[in-house]
């Protein structure tokens, strides 16, 4: 027999799925300033925030949304070499493939692009763009300069990423948005409205006020450590339900499972 | 989930370690609790030791006047004798008997050699009375000098002033009888005090005067008969 904790379990899977995207006061206004920035005749915009605040998910929200009325590309992986991004982007600016044996030559690509003004406005994504060389952005930069094609970049914001982000790119950039870990109020809300979207209204009502506070606490506000910490809390309460009922209490999840979640994890240790 | 036994026991010893600060403050909590009550305990027992020293002083400088009145030809040093042999049986306000003190202050010239083994106390668990033999110490007098001028409290002036007339050292007292009176001049011992003290240094009509128009401002009649007595010898 299935436990109860299996589906919430499965809610909390880590992915950048949009049907898994939750719309929360700070994510709307993240995408609505997003979507602002992209209307404007800007050349790069940068979106930066620590791993795990939604970069990603939002990328992916705004692609998905904007696809018909955009020509828009979501850039999710990033290319290892210079070779694997031309290609990448002759196929979206020529719609065709790069023929076999043939490389792409970035003076006529950035003459390409300089002959498409006017005529197309292309929007790139690119995801995890902390993972591109410094002379790969050199390039997207020159690219973009051709006004054709406009880049938004997301970075993890670290202490090494963020001077990268403030040497590298602050001439060049002309947009910010900093993407921040949830509040209190926010995480509760994410919470409950991953469990409502699968119908799983008891067990959002299990996770009282103070255990939101616990977890938030834990996660400092972070959407994957929370997923993380919600899963293991559902893998435990699964195990308990299904070998050990007497330490389970449904009405509530016990303070003590969400510690045992922790320490797994490693945000507290003995 | 395979693990979840050690976690179980990981969560416990995070439990027990989380819960050890809350050990430690409570134990502090109590102990600080401990020392507050102790520290109260004694404030209250030093004004206690205050009041039977006062009380005692009291009923040894009467007990003197009245020696005093009946052999006033006395040298000094057989009035030390005889104050030696003085018991004096102290009892607190709610007349709650208590034990009997067998040595009265000594005079400070001869305490330096006599021994704290002249002291008998009646019952042993009054350990405060063998206090009250070394507050008669020279140091512990300058002590209460010391305080006196911090605190300008009444209690120690009039204690010294009674003390040191009952010690015959005269001049003293009249001093510590004034600095009482200044602060609170409506205390009747303190201006017996300072009237027996002009007396016993021969300033009789400054003595009869002081008690006169105190007795004139008060109506006191303890000040009169003492008035009455200074007037007739």
């Amino acid at each position: 027999m299935k436990s109860r904790y299996e589906a919430s379990k499965n809610v909390f899977i880590d992915s950048v799925d949009i049907d898994d995207y939750i719309e929360l006061e700070s994510s709307v206004a993240a995408y609505k300033q997003l979507a602002h920035s992209m209307d404007k005749p800007l050349k790069m915009i940068l979106l930066f925030g620590r791993p795990g605040t939604g970069k990603s998910i939002l990328l992916s929200r705004i692609s998905q949304k904007l696809k018909y009325q955009k020509e828009i590309y979501y850039f999710d992986t990033p290319s290892t070499n210079q070779k694997e991004f031309f290609y990448k982007l002759f196929k979206v600016l020529t719609t065709q493939d790069l023929p076999k044996n043939t490389e792409v030559n970035f003076s006529a690509l950035v003459d390409f692009c300089k002959g498409l003004r006017g005529k197309r406005e292309i929007i790139i994504l690119l995801d995890e763009a902390q993972m591109y060389g410094s002379e790969m952005m050199e390039k997207i930069r020159l690219i973009s300069d051709s006004r054709t094609v406009k880049f938004v970049v997301s970075l993890h914001k670290t202490e090494d990423e963020d001077l990268i982000a403030k040497e590298h790119f602050q001439s060049r950039i002309w947009e910010v948005i900093e993407l921040k870990n949830a509040s209190l109020n926010d995480l509760t809300t994410y919470i409950h409205k991953k469990l409502l979207k699968k119908n799983l209204f008891e067990i959002a009502n299990s996770i009282k006020e103070k255990d939101m506070k616990l977890i938030h606490g834990f996660t400092k506000g972070n959407y994957r450590e929370c997923n993380k910490l919600l899963f293991t809390i559902f893998e435990i309460c699964e195990y308990y339900d299904q070998n050990e009922p007497s330490k389970i209490n449904y009405e509530h999840v016990p303070q003590r499972i969400i510690e045992m979640a922790a320490l797994k994890l490693g945000y507290i240790h003995v | 989930m395979y693990d979840i036994k050690p976690l179980e026991e990981e969560w416990e010893k995070y439990r027990k370690k989380r819960s050890k600060p809350i050990y430690v403050f409570a134990f502090l909590s109590f102990i600080v609790l401990i020392g507050i009550i102790i520290f109260f305990n004694t404030d209250k027992f030093l004004a206690d030791q205050k009041k039977v020293i006062v009380k005692n002083m009291e009923n040894n400088v009467s007990s003197k006047v009245t020696k005093f009145d009946e052999a006033h030809t006395d040298t000094p040093k057989t009035k030390i004798e005889k104050n030696k042999k003085v018991k004096i049986l102290v009892s607190n306000k709610e007349e709650v008997p208590m034990p009997s003190i067998v040595e009265n202050i000594p005079i400070l010239e001869e305490i330096e050699h006599k021994k704290v083994s002249n002291v008998q106390i009646e019952k042993p668990r009054k350990k405060m009375y063998l206090d009250i033999v070394e507050s008669s110490s020279l140091s512990a007098y300058k002590e209460v000098e010391k305080r006196f001028y911090k605190s300008r409290d009444i209690d120690d002036s009039l204690f010294l002033a009674k003390s040191y007339y009952s010690k015959g050292k005269y001049k003293k007292s009249e001093y510590w009888a004034l600095q009482t009176n200044k602060i609170n001049s409506n205390i009747d011992d303190s201006w017996i005090i300072f009237a027996q003290s002009k007396m016993k240094q021969g300033d009789k009509n400054d003595a009869v005067s002081i008690l006169t128009n105190y007795v004139k401002r008060t109506g006191s009649e303890k000040a009169k008969n003492i008035l009455n007595q200074l007037k007739n010898k």
